[in-house]
């Protein structure tokens, strides 16, 4: 009897030792603002998109192009020189590229499937002052720096 | 009338019932002989007069219990030969055998019982519809007992069943071996029952839990087997049956306090209130017997700031209970609950770097409502070998919500239940029931809509030496907005062994069903991001359950002074599966999955030693949730479910103190629905659950002191995605009785 429970007991806590507690923890990341100034009736909505820092600007429409995360804009209707939205994306410490980039679809369908983002570059709009911006992500720290003001 | 119940179909089912009732009633009569048995009950050790000892003739429905003093008092049993059982919380039960009983001879008894730590009851009342012992139930069953509930104080009793075996919760969704995953609180597949009557929400199917009196509960059972045979839709994936307590006949005061002070979040970045939140529970009981008649009161009023933004609540509940006896034949029971709360509201948090708050612009988000529960029984004992019971419910639910959605809903539900229990011979029981039930509601994301169903199901138990061989089966059907929905039959089929007083061995094979509920088919509502769109093209899902399990009970064993252990494997296969999916425009519909399998392992443990100085629980439970085709190939890991669950709890009882430490394992979810990990940049993470409890106790005269930490150790986790779980809280209980 004294073997078997003995036996149980040491299982189960080998079992659940080889699974470390991962208790979730701070985070890094970058948060911000993005200020509307003008919006175009065509768009579905916006995106902050965070690419690698070693990002070749021409060539985001492509579809494949890597994209580390974005975080959607949800908040509708957007009005145009009023609405904020605020921002954060969680990221590993390192360097990146950020940008706002227009969306021609529902933004949903990046929710539904975060994949179908290199499928849907080809609907995307750049707005014109909305050039990337090279950003440094420490080890558990918030880049808090980083407003845009988009005007599509 | 337009409603298809009041028909031809529903009047003809009426009408047998009410000449079968008849032709039974007409083979017996009741009180017919001059025939008793009386005597006493007492504790072994000490001698005292045990009141409200359960003293039943087995086989029978026919009982009483003990007065204040221990006496009772048996009569109007035809002469014959009898085996009477007397059971009690906390007592080892007792079966005096052969006791003949003669013509205007009284029988004098003298029973001593035995205490015995075992927290839970032997003795379960849920899984055949009538008291059984533990070890011949057809399927598997865990009780909770009321030493279990006092020795955790908690105010939620969701809070209670996370820790037994196989039973796991998803943002207050319960789950048994991992039916129910997480539907966003629409459509159940465990079934709540309240003193044996249904308690799941008219409209989305959901629980209330706030709606039961968790300090007057006597014991808890689930069922961990489908039981829709018996108790119908929603209840494939088992059954929690919460019973009330019962007035002492003994005056009885009680005043509880429990404070309770949340931790600032371990991670500093995480901090978003000054002020540490507090938690306020103050209850006030009464209780009294009248007579022959008994019935307690117990008003709570809370408070709670919640561990995070919009997890704030606060609440006045009233409940009270009055037990009828008149005599030995009839009794009646009467139970109302009223609840008014308000709370807030969220379904994300802000972000992973503030996970504490609620997103932007959504703090003042909520909801107020009032909700009234009113259950009757009504139970005759015709004969020692024939019972009928009926029970009644209604139930109102109003809540409208506040802030950036506004919202509304309006729900009510009527239940009735008649059930007839019949003794054939000492070996040979069955019972038959009907039941019917009535669900309206009006609500801005549901619209206005009503359901109905009608059910009759027979259980036939027959005992064959060691063996009980029991067959069920249920017939329902339901109807949406006037128009029939579905129609569904459910056989069961089990066998239980038990070789020895210490030994059971159960197998068992059941159809278990699930009707879709009006949030599932008409929800229309968009929240934060979660779109969710009707579908009311929804039908029913079905599920073929197998089940085998043993247990072994023994007490005694060297330093051993119980020892329990229990095991089962099982098997469900699901047809129709309802979940709730998101489409490619994040749209979610709760759809009919092609198929779905849960199958597993549940090992549990129990023990008590030296003396009862120590005792020890733990259950392990494994979990393969796939969805599948309709040719069985596997397509996926199902979501929100953990494939592992550990609880195990330690407990010391020494010098007047009880101290107790318990701990929680759950493995990490494998697959959700909405928002995947990211490895590039380790959003969305989703973490093994460990967490750790630890509780000090103590009564001194009429007072009861208890101190708890829950999650010691500040373990931070996510079940559903962006949704951060329970934040470490130290409680202090005091409690008077007098």
């Amino acid at each position: 009897m004294r073997f078997a429970l003995t036996l149980i007991i040491v299982t189960l806590i080998s079992m659940t030792a080889c699974e470390t507690p991962e208790s979730l923890e701070a985070i890094a990341g970058v948060e911000g603002a993005v200020i509307f100034t003008s919006w175009s009736d065509s768009l579905e909505g916006a995106v902050v998109v965070v690419f690698d820092k070693d990002l070749e600007f021409d060539r985001i429409d492509e579809p494949g192009y890597k994209v580390i995360d974005h975080f959607i804009t949800y908040g509708d209707p957007i009005n145009p020189g009023t609405s904020n939205i605020d921002y954060f994306i969680q990221l590993e410490a390192g360097e990146y590229q950020l940008m706002v980039i227009g969306l021609l679809l529902d933004p949903a369908h990046l929710l539904a499937d975060e994949e179908i983002f290199q499928e849907i570059q080809n609907y995307i709009v750049v707005p014109e002052n909305s050039a990337p911006r090279g950003i440094v992500i420490r080890e558990k720290q918030i880049n808090e720096q980083t407003d845009w003001y988009v005007q599509f | 009338m337009d409603n298809y119940f009041c028909k031809s179909r529903f009047l003809k089912w009426i009408s047998f019932v009410q000449i079968l009732l008849l032709i039974l009633l007409g083979s017996h009569s009741y009180a017919q002989t001059n025939s008793q048995i009386k005597g006493h009950v007492f504790d072994h050790k000490t001698g005292d007069g045990l009141p409200g000892v359960n003293i039943q003739i087995r086989g029978s429905s026919f009982g009483t219990t003990s007065d204040l003093e221990g006496y009772f008092l048996l009569t109007g049993m035809a002469p014959g030969e009898y085996d009477i059982s007397f059971t009690m919380m906390g007592y080892a039960p007792y079966v005096e055998k052969n006791i003949g009983v003669a013509h205007d001879v009284p029988v004098d008894l003298s029973v001593g019982l035995k205490a015995n730590v075992l927290a839970s009851p032997q003795v379960v009342v849920t899984s055949s519809r009538k008291a059984q012992d533990i070890l011949e139930s057809p399927f598997s069953v865990s009780a909770i007992g009321p030493r279990e509930i006092q020795a955790k104080a908690v105010v939620n009793m969701i809070d209670i069943l996370s820790y037994e075996s196989g039973v796991s919760t998803v943002k207050g969704q319960l789950n048994i071996r991992g039916t129910s995953g997480y539907t966003m609180g629409a459509g159940s597949r465990s079934l709540l029952l309240l003193d044996g009557i249904p308690m799941l929400g008219s409209a989305a199917g959901n629980v209330t839990w706030a709606t039961i009196p968790t300090s007057e509960v006597d014991r808890v059972e689930i069922v961990k087997s489908g039981g829709s045979a018996l108790y119908g839709s929603s209840a494939m994936g088992g059954v929690v049956n919460i019973i009330t307590r019962n007035a002492p006949h003994k005056p009885e005061t009680r005043i509880s306090t429990k404070i309770g002070v949340y931790s600032h979040p371990r991670v500093d970045e995480w901090r978003w209130r000054d002020s540490r939140g507090l938690l306020y529970n103050t209850e006030i009981s009464h209780s009294r017997s009248i007579g022959n008649h008994a019935a307690w009161i117990r008003v709570q009023k809370r408070s709670d700031d919640g561990f995070m933004e919009l997890n704030w609540e606060e609440a006045v509940n009233i409940s009270a209970k009055l037990k009828l006896n008149f005599g030995n034949a009839h009794s009646a029971a009467f139970f109302v609950n009223v609840l008014d709360d308000k709370a807030g509201l969220t379904s994300i948090w802000k972000s992973s770097a503030n996970p504490f708050e609620a997103p932007e612009g959504s703090s003042r988000d909520g909801t107020q409502g009032r909700k009234v529960v009113l259950n009757s029984h009504y139970n005759y004992v015709y004969s020692p070998d024939l019972a009928i019971k009926t029970k009644t419910s209604a139930y109102w639910n109003e809540w409208t919500s506040f802030g950036v959605d506004p919202d509304y809903s309006n729900e009510n539900r009527f239940y009735e239940e008649v059930q007839a229990s019949k003794s054939w011979t000492s070996s040979l029981t069955s019972i038959f029931g009907l039941t019917l039930q009535q669900n309206n509601v009006n609500a801005q994301i549901f619209g206005d809509h009503n359901s109905s169903s009608f059910a009759t199901f027979l259980l036939v138990e027959k005992k064959l030496r060691q063996f009980t061989l029991s067959a069920g089966s249920r017939w329902e059907a339901y109807q949406v907005d006037g128009e029939r929905q579905d129609e569904v039959f459910t056989p069961q089929l089990a066998l239980n062994w038990k070789p020895s007083p210490w030994l059971g061995l159960r197998i068992s094979t059941g159809k278990g069903f699930r009707v879709p509920t009006v949030a599932e088919m008409f929800t229309s509502a968009r929240r934060s991001i979660f779109t969710v769109e009707p579908n009311p093209d929804l039908t029913s899902e079905t599920s073929i359950n197998r089940e085998f399990g043993i247990t072994l009970l023994a007490g005694q064993l060297g330093v051993l002074d119980l020892f329990k252990l229990d095991a089962a494997i099982f098997h469900n296969k699901f047809k129709d599966f309802i979940e709730p999916i998101p489409n490619s425009d994040a749209v979610i519909h709760f759809t009919n999955i092609a198929d779905a399998r849960i199958m597993g392992l549940e090992l549990g443990l129990g023990l008590s030693a030296f003396n009862n100085l120590i005792d020890y629980k733990s259950a392990f439970t494994i979990l393969d949730p796939m969805e599948t085709n309709s040719e069985g190939e596997i397509i996926d890991t199902l979501s929100y479910r953990h494939r592992y669950h550990w609880i195990s709890s330690l407990g010391m009882h020494y010098w007047g103190m009880d101290a107790s430490i318990e701990y929680r394992y759950l493995s990490r979810m494998e697959s959700v629905e909405l928002f995947q990990e990211n490895n590039l940049t380790g959003a969305d993470a989703r973490v093994p659950v460990h967490i750790v409890n630890a509780g000090i106790g103590s009564s001194y005269q009429d007072w009861h002191f208890l101190m708890r930490v829950e999650n010691v150790f500040q373990y931070y986790y996510t079940q559903l995605e962006r949704n951060i779980e329970e934040e470490r809280i130290a409680t202090f209980t005091i409690e008077r009785r007098f």
